[in-house]
């Protein structure tokens, strides 16, 4: 029996070993045939990587990159928008998608931010959702600690020394908490979306008797919010929004 | 007469107003002739630009049909230049003798190494073990206080404090009289040693030089009352006559009884 155990996690070990290596493999022969000049085969590879189940910015970028040779504008942008989802800072991956933006029939200005707004987005970006989650917990322990050796200590210095530092760590693990939760709730409802329509009328209201704002090409970015049967209200970078009737939009937060 | 479709371009060209031409001749059977826009772009970052296909519908009276022309799409691909969002330095460029197209600004190649990961991935924020690790330790820290609390509480009741000591002597120094409860002659003898080894490891007193006696002076310098010395000095009298005569369990359960609390009543006031 146990054996036979061994024998089986010894397979199944090396069935994903292999499925590993399998997915390396793929990711290599679609290279070499980006290289080669192959981008629809390059496509094809890396698409299959991604209907394994796995992702990476790099695999994202490739696929990007493969859609701009072929003058794919739109799913160009939205792979590189998934890539810098991964990797916001990556330089190659800011560089070819701006090669890609420009390429894009609309260049929307993007609205100027307050310095408020700014400094908003700055200290929730501190951290990914789960960075915050490990200094979250891993202040609580601090704080815990720090509070033991405040009611541990007599002498009234190294009494006062902690009883500070536990009120900062208290008001800092408040303050993160209150971050992580406005972070993931911002995450839950902003979906974000890539036109995939070469052409598309935005409108004022969601029906036809409304008047046409203004015209939107593929590529664009736009921010997803409520629908109303086939209409999809919109907004832009530059602040402008409207509604479009059944457009491609593909949203950010899928994978294909 | 009729309008010539638009151009749309992307909006990052450079797009001068059309250069309209007009060569139409009215003519006896109608008008002919050709009309053009001249399209002036100027490209300001590299990179490629798709030129999107313009149709332009009409209808043919002598097929009496409308016909359509699309024309197929182009894509310009300019090299060199400043890429986009990049463009404050561009100026600079234009007086060198030869355009050196800095290597930071080309369009980058494929990445390598492919760093995948499963796409579903296990999330630990809002997951029970975040919540697990973020409660316990203040359940941690209140326990810490309740055992502080606690200790406090034993430092201060001294009453109690004294009681346990008083048991924890007894059960020292009578345990061997306790387990002999059922046998008389060897309850006595160990009941005797428990009571002169107490007063032997709380008065320092030396084994030889012990009598009753000495025990009455000693216990009375450590300001002890008539009652409790005479309550001791008759439990040891108890020991030596029961030994010899017939006692009963109930008798000797009493004994045991009053050993204890003489003991822990000594205690108290040593």
């Amino acid at each position: 029996m146990r054996k036979l155990l061994i024998l089986l996690s010894g397979s199944f070990l090396y069935c994903s070993f292999a499925l590993a290596q399998e997915t390396e493999t793929t990711f290599e022969n679609a290279n070499s045939a980006y290289n080669a000049g192959q981008f629809e085969k390059a496509v094809m590879l890396y698409k299959e990587i991604l209907e394994s189940g796995q992702q990476s910015a790099e695999l994202y970028f490739n696929l990007a990159n493969s859609y701009y040779r072929l003058n794919q504008v739109g799913e160009s942008i939205f792979y590189f928008e998934k890539a810098k989802q991964l990797q916001p800072m990556d330089e190659d991956i800011n560089i070819n998608s701006a090669f890609a933006q420009n390429m894009a029939i609309d260049a929307v200005e993007v609205l100027p931010k307050s310095q408020f707004t700014l400094l908003e987005e700055k200290t929730i970006e501190l951290f990914s959702q789960e960075g915050w989650a490990y200094v979250i917990v891993f202040m609580a322990w601090l704080l815990v600690f720090f509070w033991g050796l405040y009611l541990w200590n007599k002498a009234p210095v190294v009494k006062r020394t902690f009883f500070v530092s536990t009120l900062v760590l208290g008001l800092l693990l408040i303050g993160s908490l209150f971050i992580a939760v406005v972070k993931s709730s911002i995450t839950a409802e902003t979906t974000y979306g890539i036109l995939f329509d070469e052409k598309i009328e935005v409108w004022a209201e969601p029906n036809s008797r409304a008047e046409v704002l203004f015209l939107l090409h593929e590529g664009t970015k736009v921010q997803m919010f409520d629908q109303l049967q086939e209409w999809q209200k919109i907004r832009i970078a530059n602040g402008s929004e409207g509604w479009i009737k059944n457009a491609k939009v593909r949203s950010l937060k899928g994978f294909k | 007469m009729f309008n010539l479709p638009k151009l749309v371009l992307p909006n990052t060209l450079e797009v001068f107003e059309p250069e309209h031409g007009e060569n139409v001749k009215t003519i006896l059977s109608g008008m002919q002739g050709n009309i053009q826009d001249n399209y002036t772009v100027v490209p300001r970052f590299q990179g490629k630009y798709p030129i999107p296909p313009v149709s332009f519908s009409y209808f043919d009276p002598k097929k009496e049909k409308y016909f359509t022309l699309r024309s197929s799409e182009h894509i310009v691909d300019v090299y060199g230049g400043p890429i986009a969002n990049n463009s404050s330095d561009n100026s600079s460029n234009f007086g060198a003798k030869q355009v050196l197209v800095n290597t930071d600004e080309s369009f980058r190649f494929i990445k390598l190494n492919p760093n995948l990961e499963p796409i579903v991935k296990k999330e630990f924020w809002n997951s029970k073990l975040f919540y697990a690790l973020l409660i316990s330790p203040i359940l941690l820290l209140i326990a810490f206080v309740l055992l502080m609390q606690r200790n406090q509480r034993i430092s201060e009741d001294v009453e109690g404090s004294r009681l346990r000591a008083a048991n924890r002597l007894s059960k020292k120094y009578l345990g061997e009289a306790k387990k002999n409860l059922k046998n008389k002659t060897l309850f006595y003898g160990a009941l005797e040693r428990a009571l002169y080894n107490y007063l032997k490891a709380m008065l320092k007193i030396k084994a030889d030089d012990f009598s009753k006696q000495k025990v009455t002076e000693i216990l009375a310098d450590r300001k002890l009352t008539g009652a409790e010395i005479q309550s001791f000095i008759v439990l040891l009298e108890n020991c030596e006559v029961a030994r010899y005569s017939p006692a009963t369990d109930a008798k000797m359960q009493q004994d045991f009884d009053q050993a204890l609390s003489v003991i822990s009543n000594i205690d108290k006031k040593l």
